[in-house]
């Protein structure tokens, strides 16, 4: 009995410590066939694949598995709405230039993640690092191993922050990177709501520390103070969102609207069956989801931004082009957000930027963007792009 | 004796009605509508059950910190089955209610094999569960909606509440099983020379919450549409409210039963969040302030007898000094 109490307790250790490593990701690019795979599956057995299988956590890849080159993707997931596009489009590029892309799910956003991950990429010998919703100082610390182990690094969903840009430009492993107007988006759900008739606003965001949330909670508070006339129902930022949703309804049941920082639908679509409300609050969030469409249609979104996945192509071709000797000036691309303000525009998004096989520019259009193959690009074609990224702009380009 | 029974009825109500009063008065009758009651009333549901899965163990000094994990974990399970394979209702509740069973009695059975504190063993399932929880999550968020919440809905979470309210209380009151965990509450030396077995009585505490856990667990995503992935140990963000409302119930247990003071405070805790909501307290000042207050309502609750006693005295000393003069 002592001993199988031993061996037990071996065990335990042995999962937590195994659980530790899990949660902190590891990156190993071994095996993985699963983008070629992904093409060929049936959608029901891709998705299982996605949300069960090896590839979350460890050994996640995607582009071209005999590729030149090899990019470390450091991501909080690959497997929502967002980011199972943001990965299919890595696969898309990455097999035409190829490169492979090695995908590093974290856990959370803490810094100590993030320098784990970038430590764990270059351990694993990729030649440049693309991270997301890195933000803060924490990047310099990034930048200094990368520097270390000689490996380029673009960021992707986030600005460097002011104080230390002029550090991080000095690097000759920082390569650029890409960021939304989150500061705008977090006004434009505001006023979105109050041209809906919404004039008591719960503001719901998440918890403090990451520079595309706290940009957007910026923009909203701006707006509440640029509308005197709406009362601002009250403020929460932490992670218990649907709980807040509720707690709000429940005390106040003047409130017409709810305004937050991420995926509205799924946080506050059954709180307000729940409280009996249905009909009379509207949503208004960033980050596009499955259910969009039907919330739309049902008039309670009023407003959703998103289409993220597109910011992937700056970071991609700022390293691209570093890699192969050429690089372009550095440069952070700011690029519009696509706000759907209908079922219509909605539908409009999937149609030319989201369903299957469909992307926001196709390789034809980032070869001009590649200096081996345009050598007259510079970055401010870049900017250009990131200004012009609309459905519009799509339709324009790609629509029959 | 029927005046004492309504004398604890006024001291167990006392409580959520000075609450209530309060923050109407505050909020200037914004705060306590009808629906809003009734909207603290559903959310006080899954935590009561947590409350009663954690409170043998609690009574017994384990604690379970695993609970919330267990709670987030089968939620998850539940809402991918939906999310994979499209199942209807009664699969998605067998299977939420199911895993709650095996993983809370999991987190028993390592407790009772390895020998090494609750707090201990629990804290390393906990870690396990999350990591489960964030391999099966889609996003931030796994979410379920339309026929799939139907439990959530009134009077069906009501109805599921109820019947767990009643096996808690016959198992609580009337088993031999509940004699015995008062008896190890008290304590476990002596119930061990009393003749009861400690070891057992610790596994069916973990058994029996599991069947809460996992019921707590249906009835909370069914009632949020969602459960949102662990992160940085959030799942015991769930389970310390709910301890919170156990200690509520413990200081209530004078007046009344535990489990309807454990209900209670459970109330009394979502009507103070609601209730500072509606007061306009932003969010970073929200803890504290329920920190403050709750701290406030058990110094009250645990002190009103030495109180009572003190003025009681004073009038006996007062009407002794009288009679000598």
């Amino acid at each position: 009995m002592k001993k199988i109490r031993k061996i037990l307790a071996v065990m335990l250790s042995a999962v937590m410590v195994f659980s530790l490593a899990a949660c902190s990701g590891s990156g190993s690019s071994e095996t993985g066939s699963e983008s070629g795979a992904q093409e060929s599956a049936s959608a029901e057995e891709t998705k299982d694949t996605e949300v069960w299988g090896d590839e979350q956590g460890a050994g996640e890849t995607s582009g071209d598995e005999n590729g030149k080159y090899n990019i470390g993707v450091v991501i909080h997931t690959t497997t929502d709405f967002l980011c199972a596009k943001y990965k299919a489009y890595s696969d898309y590029l990455g097999k035409e230039y190829g490169v492979k892309f090695d995908y590093y799910i974290i856990e959370n956003f803490a810094d100590e993640t993030y320098l784990s991950a970038i430590e764990n990429l270059c351990a694993q010998g990729v030649d440049g690092i693309i991270t997301t919703n890195f933000s803060g100082t924490a990047v310099l610390q990034g930048l200094k191993i990368c520097e270390e182990n000689q490996v380029y690094l673009a960021v992707g969903w986030s600005q460097i922050d002011e104080s230390i840009k002029e550090q991080v430009y000095e690097s000759d492993y920082f390569v650029g990177g890409s960021y939304e107007s989150d500061y705008d988006a977090g006004y434009e759900i505001i006023t979105s709501l109050i041209d809906a008739g919404c004039t008591n606003i719960a503001a719901i965001g998440y918890e403090p520390g990451i520079t595309c949330h706290d940009r957007r909670w910026e923009g909203m508070m701006k707006a509440f103070e640029d509308h005197p006339e709406v009362t601002k129902a009250g403020e929460y930022r932490g992670l218990e969102f649907t709980k807040a949703v509720e707690d709000f309804l429940a005390s106040d049941d003047s409130i017409d609207g709810i305004a937050i920082t991420l995926l509205g639908i799924e946080y506050c679509s059954e709180p307000i069956k729940s409280a009996g409300r249905e009909g009379q609050v509207k949503i208004a969030f960033c980050d596009f989801s499955e259910n969009c469409q039907q919330s739309f249609d049902d008039g309670e979104t009023v407003c959703a931004i998103g289409g993220q996945y597109a910011d992937l192509v700056f970071p991609f071709v700022l390293l691209y082009n570093a890699l192969e000797g050429d690089p372009l000036d550095k440069v952070e691309v700011p690029v519009n957000f696509i706000i759907c303000k209908s079922g219509e525009e909605f539908a409009d998004y999937m149609e030319y930027l989201h369903d299957d096989g469909v992307y926001a520019w196709t390789t034809e259009e980032v070869d001009k963007l590649i200096k081996s193959k345009n050598s007259s690009v510079t970055s401010e074609d870049l900017l250009e792009m990131g200004a012009s990224y609309s459905i519009e702009d799509t339709i324009e380009r790609h629509g029959n | 004796m029927k005046s004492v029974n309504i004398k604890n009825v006024i001291k167990v109500l006392i409580l959520p009605v000075f609450v209530y009063l309060l923050f109407f008065v505050c909020s200037r009758g914004s705060f306590g509508k009808p629906a809003s009651l009734i909207m603290n009333l559903k959310q006080t549901l899954a935590p009561t059950l947590i409350s009663y899965a954690m409170c043998c163990n609690m009574l017994c000094n384990r604690m379970d910190l695993s609970a919330g994990a267990v709670v987030m974990l089968s939620a998850m399970l539940g809402a991918k089955m939906v999310y994979l394979y499209g199942i209807g209702l009664v699969p998605f509740a067998f299977i939420v209610i199911g895993a709650g069973i095996v993983l809370g009695t999991l987190s028993g059975v390592l407790y009772m094999l390895l020998r090494v504190p609750a707090i201990v063993t629990a804290l390393g399932v906990c870690m396990i569960y999350e990591t489960l929880s964030n391999l099966a999550s889609i996003s931030w968020v796994t979410a379920i909606s339309g026929e799939i919440t139907t439990l959530g809905r009134f009077p069906y979470c009501l109805i599921i509440f109820a019947i767990m309210f009643a096996l808690f209380y016959i198992i609580f009151n009337y088993t031999k099983f509940g004699y015995h965990v008062r008896a190890c509450a008290s304590s476990q030396q002596i119930a061990k020379n009393a003749g009861v077995s400690t070891k057992k009585t610790a596994f069916w505490c973990y058994a029996v919450s599991s069947v809460f856990l996992g019921t707590a667990a249906l009835l909370k995503i069914s009632i949020q549409g969602s459960i949102d992935t662990p992160m940085y140990m959030s799942s015991t963000n769930i389970i310390f409210n709910c301890m919170l409302g156990i200690y509520v119930g413990l200081a209530l247990q004078q007046y009344c039963n535990l489990l309807i003071g454990i209900f209670v405070g459970n109330f009394i805790l979502n009507m103070l969040t609601t209730g500072l909501l509606s007061l306009g307290i932003s969010a970073s000042l929200q803890d504290t302030a329920s920190g403050i207050f709750l701290l406030i309502i058990m110094i009250f609750t645990y002190n009103n007898q030495r109180v009572m006693d003190f003025l009681s005295n004073r009038k006996q000393k007062k009407e002794l000094l009288k009679a000598e003069l």
